[in-house]
């Protein structure tokens, strides 16, 4: 069982270089390939130098924070079930037996890169760019379709 | 399926790197002062040796950086691979 929802609208940014700026968010840097939290912020650790935070709402930066948002540019959906890692494997080449709770990265599905962030034991967020989210979301909802049938 | 271990990331699948050329060609300090032959050696000539060969690759479709390895070009099997700067 796995279902496919739509990303709500959410605020995205990308922080190079020196973490320092997640501090005032309250937030720990992660270790490479993981997420962290404080409250409603997220931030993931994409790169060794590269860290994308997100949000609902807008977070406060610090002054002199330089961070690129990137917000409108991207899109996705969430995969909410135990069988999404099943439907996952349709088109993402990663072993996602050793992707735990926490974990993130940006990898491929089918032909399209994406953002893949493990939210919870059966909650996954995959974004792409926002021209690629209708033939994404279209592969992952045929590959559903097959996974079902 | 080819698994490459990128130096940060581990073991990843083949399908997400991409090769970027012989490794280790240093561009001149001063191009004015080189000749042209020099300067088409540095551009265009690489060693292409049948056997151990240095390379770089880049992470694309992961974290997104630049490596080294060194790859077989017979065998394909990568022996090792290394951050920028660092020796195997
Ligand atoms: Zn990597």
């Amino acid at each position: 069982m796995v279902e496919i929802v739509p990303l709500p609208p959410l605020r995205r940014y990308v922080l190079r270089g020196d973490p320092a700026p997640l501090g005032a968010l309250g937030l720990k840097v992660p270790p490479l390939l993981q997420a962290a939290a404080a409250g409603a912020v997220h931030v993931l650790a994409l790169g060794p130098d590269e860290w994308w935070v997100m949000a609902e709402a807008p977070p406060a930066w610090p002054g002199g924070a330089w961070v690129t948002e990137v917000s409108a540019g991207r899109a996705g959906v969430s995969l909410a079930g135990p069988d999404a890692p099943l439907l996952l494997a349709e088109g993402c080449p990663l072993d996602l037996t050793h992707f735990p709770a926490g974990a993130c990265t940006r990898t491929l599905f089918g032909k399209v890169e994406i953002l893949l962030w493990r939210r919870g034991e059966a909650l996954w967020h995959v974004e792409t760019a926002r021209s690629f989210a209708p033939h994404l979301a279209a592969h992952l909802a045929e590959a559903r379709a097959d996974l079902l049938a | 399926m080819l698994l490459i271990t990128c130096p940060w990331c581990g073991p990843r699948p083949e399908i997400e790197f991409r090769h970027a050329g012989e490794a280790h060609i240093a561009r001149p300090a001063d191009p004015a002062a080189v000749s042209d032959a020099a300067w088409a050696a540095y551009l265009y000539e690489r060693s292409n040796p049948r056997g151990e060969h240095a390379e770089r690759w880049r992470h694309a479709h992961g974290c997104g950086r630049f490596f080294n390895a060194r790859r077989h070009t017979l065998t394909d099997r990568i022996s090792a691979t290394t951050k920028p700067g660092e020796t195997p």
